[in-house]
């Protein structure tokens, strides 16, 4: 964080931890998660950046010209960042797992209680559903406390929260289709295991409060909206898509937009600046008005299962807030790579869950594309304009940056990537908003009075149908999505290094050359999603 | 006077000598060992201490268990009958059959990565077999 007023170094009173001038650490959060990066997914290269960075830092120390002066305190403590995100990953990986061990000798039967960590959804056989596990028996003795299972039955008639019991077989995860790492995807929930359960049975009356919110939400939401639609203002206000038919999920996939029905920065976004001026409204003070809006953002991920792209957008939402209450200025930059780094420390392997991926990628890509792509409109789209639709540009801006930013890794991993989603966002983003907004107003009062429902689910039935007219419409197109399976990790690196000159030129160019990088980043785009096409046959 | 003394005082960074400049930037060095640290400790926390990391507790030696469950952890492949074998991962009774037969036609198995000679059984199944299996 900056400081908001730049202060001298030792001055009495203050730390003088300012990010500017005379001394910049900056890069302190992204050599950290750097190092976490590296040594989880090649430690090889995470021994190389230590040293790397201790060369750096012994360069800095000796040459004292060798880098920027208010740069040298970072390249001096470098080797110390690296080295404690290579050390996190290392103490990650060194922990044992028992549960995993045990799974893999396939041991039989076990008995398992536990509680629900996701709400059911059909898949396999029957139903799946992620179980947090308080104590495992195997042979009638107590073996096991603590991890994480999925686990697969005929009937799931359970909800976040709830205590059980299940018995069955708990074995390794295989891999998936296209030899998926069904294992590592699993990894980054915390699930160790699979368990093929013979029966599952809620141990108590007494319902998980988690899961009571997610049942009373269906309640309310039934209230004047048809079931097709309160599964998508579901799948928006808890991120639950388990009641969303399939091809309608397929119909936001093909339109590029997904991202709404996923707990992401967007409805935290939403969710924070709804509760945030409220209470300004009422006058409620700084002190009190940002700790309130945080516990009640946290609150929000917490019921909506704390996806990673929810945790990822929870911790820059409390760096934000938070920065106020300390005197530091806002930096989106740095509070980005600081979010990386803490979360990262938390669980490294996240770096291998898609969601958090796209999450990441879509905002580095706002941050750090936008205004280039901006400026790329104004002189071409916009130029008849003597005033440009602030609101529109911004928004068309916005929507092409993150979609840029995303293409590899939804070409990598769904084998095709929505073209048309940078269109079909200008509707369906400023749509979400109010959705997203009465459907938590509806959840809240339909609890309350089921008569206070049914006019504001009246009014978001209105919008989720445009919604998936939208979803529909554009789904439906031939050219809707381009082909990409089999892209290479190699193909999705050169596309990164391509896009540098657009991401760099708002730091080191003069605005006038903004467009001319931001045109090529689009050529570059086009240019590699019709190579990947072509690779994937 | 007062002003040159400031100008002394306040000498560019390139100028200082290695200590001067960590004394200098104290505070800083101190954050950013403390926010390592801080990190370190977390992740320390979220892999081992939390009680959502699986702990083992009960830990019985291969001898118990294989008291308990009255069977021999793995199964001979030049003993085993065709209910035995049955019971390896990947194999069923028409497999087993042709272990048995591989064994009367070529004689007792030599080692355990002889059985992918065994018709049914390739390099995948051999991989989940072995470690259930002994000659």
């Amino acid at each position: 964080m900056q400081k908001s007023e730049t202060s001298t170094v030792g001055r009495s009173g203050t730390l003088g931890l300012d990010l500017n001038p005379p001394v910049r650490l900056d890069l302190w959060a992204i050599t950290l998660a750097a190092g976490i990066i590296l040594g989880t997914v090649a430690p090889p290269l995470g021994a190389a950046l230590i040293l790397a960075s201790l060369i750096i830092s012994a360069g800095a120390l000796y040459r004292r010209d060798l880098v920027p002066a208010s740069w040298r305190m970072m390249a001096v403590l470098a080797p110390l960042f690296a080295a404690g995100g290579v050390g996190i990953a290392f103490l990650h990986l060194a922990t044992p797992d028992p549960l995993a061990e045990l799974a893999e000798i396939q041991p039989g039967e076990v008995t398992v209680v536990g509680e629900v960590a996701s709400p059911p959804v059909r898949g396999g056989f029957g139903y799946r559903a992620d179980i947090r596990v308080e104590h495992l028996w195997y042979e009638e003795k107590e073996v096991l406390r603590g991890g994480g299972l999925q686990v697969f039955a005929g009937d799931l008639s359970v909800g976040v929260g709830d205590k059980v019991r299940v018995d069955g077989e708990i074995t390794s995860p295989e891999p998936g289709e296209s030899d998926f790492d069904y294992g590592r995807y699993l990894s980054t929930k915390g699930i160790s295991a699979i368990m093929y359960a013979d029966g599952v049975r809620r141990l108590n009356d007494n319902l998980g409060w988690i899961g009571r919110v997610h049942r009373r939400t269906d309640v309310a939401l039934s209230y004047g909206l048809r079931p097709r639609e309160a599964s998508i203002v579901r799948g928006m206000v808890l991120g639950d898509r388990s009641r969303m038919p399939e091809e309608l999920e397929e119909d936001f996939r093909r339109s590029g937009i997904t991202h709404i029905l996923a707990i992401s920065g967007q409805h935290v976004a939403i969710l924070t600046a709804l509760v945030y001026f409220v209470l300004r409204g009422f006058a409620v003070p700084l002190m009190i008005r940002n700790p309130a809006t945080l516990a009640l953002v946290w609150l929000y991920i917490i019921v909506a299962g704390a996806p990673p792209s929810a945790v990822r957008a929870g911790v820059v939402a409390t760096l934000v807030l938070a920065a106020p209450l300390f005197g530091r200025q806002l930096s989106p930059l740095h509070f980005m790579t600081t979010m990386l780094a803490v979360v990262l420390a938390y669980n490294p392997s996240l770096i291998y869950s898609t969601g958090f991926q796209l999450s990441v990628a879509a905002v580095f890509g706002i941050l750090l594309l936008r205004r280039p792509l901006l400026a790329l409109l104004e002189v071409t789209v916009f130029r008849p304009f003597s005033k440009p639709p602030e609101l529109l540009s911004n928004l068309i801006s916005i929507s092409l940056a993150a979609q840029i930013a995303t293409a590899p890794i939804i070409a990598s991993t769904f084998d095709e990537v929505p073209v048309l989603g940078v269109f079909t966002n200008l509707i369906a983003v400023p749509l979400s908003g109010p959705i997203l907004a009465l459907g938590l107003l509806a959840s809240l009062t339909g609890n309350v009075l089921p008569a206070l429902a049914y006019p504001l689910n009246f009014s978001n039935g209105f919008l989720v149908t445009i919604l998936e007219w939208v979803a529909q419409g554009v789904s439906a197109l031939p050219f809707a999505v381009v082909g990409t399976s089999g892209v290479p990790l190699a193909l999705i690196g050169l596309f990164y290094l391509g896009c540098v000159p657009a991401a760099i030129s708002e730091s080191v160019l003069p605005e006038e050359r903004w467009p001319f990088w931001a045109g090529t980043l689009l050529v570059w785009t086009a240019l590699w999603l019709a190579f990947a096409n072509v690779v994937s046959g | 006077m007062r002003e040159g003394f400031d100008t002394t005082r306040r000498r560019d960074d390139n100028e200082q000598s290695s200590p001067a400049y960590f004394v200098r930037y104290r505070p800083q060095v101190l954050v950013s060992i403390l926010v390592v640290a801080v990190l370190v400790g977390g992740a320390f926390y979220a892999a081992r201490a939390t009680e959502k990391a699986p702990k083992v507790v009960y830990s019985a030696s291969l001898d118990e268990i294989a008291a308990e469950v009255n069977q021999p952890l793995k199964i001979n492949l030049n003993t085993a009958d065709i209910d035995e074998l049955d019971e390896l991962p990947e194999v069923g009774p028409s497999t087993a059959q042709e272990i048995i037969d591989h064994r009367r036609s070529n004689g007792m198995f030599r080692s355990v990565d002889e059985l992918e000679e065994v018709s049914g059984i390739g390099p995948k199944t051999l991989e989940k077999i072995k470690p259930f299996a002994e000659v």
